[in-house]
């Protein structure tokens, strides 16, 4: 059998709206067969048919054949069972006796989906105070938001999340407030009052269709993000590394990159650059180097000097977030010295939009950023880093 | 089986109650009996009638004695009886305060 397939234009608690809408398509000859997704309708000649929804009142979504009987008696035929909730039936009599003749006895015909819809408010409920409880936890309890989305890039999973976690739950909670509202409305012995006509809505699909999309763009950008992610060791690679070389910085003769490759991996712990992609994140390489000067030693003669380096440089679609994720970059590294001293600077006189040196011990760290650019060096040797801000800054300009 | 709003049957199910009180019957006979009694004054949709029937069964007051292709019969229990008699009572006690209160 071959169905004329359309979006239901209008909400199936809104009763009577639903019947008013069949009725008006069954006058165009288009008579409603089944709904699923969409509504199948049949073609035919077009009769004025009055269409009723039932609630369905017992596990099962066909009715029984003592109800069917019933209803046949009195010139109503059984037509499909919408989304388990609504029985739909037809009457092509001009005037059928209504089905429900008694409005309090109808009130009980709701009381299983009003079950149901209490059980899927509660439901949403819980799940929405999970959800945002995550979220909150991932936003307000993450220490560094920010840093936390352009380097994991979940941020948009968490809207599509948010977005459809709303959504579902405004409907729910609609659908209960409809049914509730009729329920009471029939209780206190006001019968349903069938209309003649409907509004039309499909701000719904419009919104399904958003989420839709927003969750295969979601699907398709992670697929992405792994897919595009690389790493490789530095002696390998031959492309512009937006970062400080070691060499750079170590200039004695004598000094040397120490490479450390690990046996299974072969992943070179003393010279390795990696990128990733994460949507927030255009551009998230990690670079680290180590090497040593034969002939020195650190100052406190714990052993051979070997000082090593290591960059972090992002590349962010959102520039305006750029200040947020130095700080929290600062703020992270921060937490690493929480019980040691350091000394923290900011760079006046300096190329970047913003640039901070960060000293404790043999360490120090350099943050700096332009425009959507934002770099990290941490360095753990005994030479400058402030005296190499401008070639930092070149490496990421060149880059 | 009370109503929701007042305290006690409404039309519709004291009439479905009352019809089986002389003899078993199938929801059509239920019908045509509640037509003739009320002389059409009250009418029942089969929606109606089909939910108070499974109702009263769910609750005790009528009892299933056959099945015939998609016709059952049912009968009224001890406890549907108890309950056509409380609901009697009531209406009359209605009926006779409301005479009363006519007549003063």
């Amino acid at each position: 059998m071959k169905y004329i397939k359309k979006l239901l234009p209008v909400n199936i608690y809104d009763i009577a709206e639903v019947e008013s809408y069949f009725s008006m398509m069954a006058e165009k000859g288009l008579f409603i067969k089944k709904v699923g997704f969409f509504a199948h309708f049949q073609k035919d000649s077009p009769q004025k048919t009055v269409y009723r929804l039932e609630p369905v009142t017992k596990t099962q979504r066909a009715p029984s054949d003592e109800m069917i009987a019933y209803y046949e008696e009195e010139g109503w035929i059984y037509v499909c069972t919408i989304s388990h909730a609504f029985r739909v039936f037809r009457s092509i009599i001009e005037n059928p006796k209504e089905l429900h003749t008694d409005p309090i006895t109808q009130s009980y015909t709701f009381e299983l989906l009003n079950k149901k819809l209490k059980f899927a408010y509660l439901a949403s409920i819980i799940a929405a105070i999970w959800i945002i409880g995550m979220i909150l936890f991932s936003i307000v309890l993450t220490p560094n938001p920010v840093l936390y989305a352009v380097k994991y890039g979940q941020t948009s999973f968490m809207v599509m999340i948010c977005l459809a976690m709303f959504y579902s739950l405004s409907q729910i909670i609609s659908s209960r407030n409809k049914i509730n509202k009729l329920t009471k409305q029939l209780q206190s012995g006001v019968s349903l009052r069938h209309k003649r006509h409907y509004h039309t809505n499909y701000i719904p699909y419009a919104f399904n269709g958003l989420i839709m999309l927003f969750s295969l763009v979601t699907i398709f950008s992670s697929i992405y993000g792994m897919a595009a992610d690389w790493d490789q060791n530095l002696m390998d690679y031959s492309g512009q590394v937006p970062a400080i070389r070691l060499t750079s910085i170590e200039t004695s003769d004598k000094f040397e990159i120490e490479h450390s490759i690990a046996e299974r991996s072969g992943k070179d712990f003393g010279g390795f650059i990696s990128y990733s992609w994460s949507g927030i994140g255009t551009e998230i390489y990690e670079v680290s180097e180590r090497g040593s000067v034969k002939d020195k030693k650190w100052n406190d003669d714990s052993g051979i000097y070997s000082p090593s380096i290591s960059t972090e440089f992002y590349e962010i679609k959102f520039k305006f977030l750029s200040s947020r994720l130095m700080e929290d970059l600062i703020d992270d590294e921060l937490e690493f010295y929480r019980y040691r001293p350091y000394e923290y600077h900011e760079i006046l006189e300096t190329d970047f939009d913003q640039a901070v040196i960060i000293k404790s011990e043999e360490s120090q760290m350099f943050f700096g950023r332009i425009g959507g650019k934002v770099i990290y060096v941490r360095y753990y040797g005994y030479k400058d880093l402030s005296l190499f801000q401008a070639d930092i800054f070149d490496s990421i300009q060149q880059f | 089986m009370a109503k929701k709003a007042f305290d006690g049957l409404t039309e519709s199910m004291f009439y479905i109650l009352m019809a089986f009180l002389k003899k078993e019957m199938c929801g059509i006979d239920v019908n045509s009996f509640v037509e003739s009694i009320t002389g059409g004054r009250v009418k029942l949709g089969p929606g109606t009638l089909y939910t108070i029937l499974s109702r009263y069964e769910e609750e005790g007051l009528i009892e299933e004695t056959a099945v015939e292709g998609r016709k059952r019969t049912y009968r009224i229990t001890s406890k549907g009886i108890d309950l056509y008699h409380a609901e009697l009572d009531r209406l009359k006690a209605c009926v006779v305060d409301g005479e009363s209160e006519a007549t003063r």
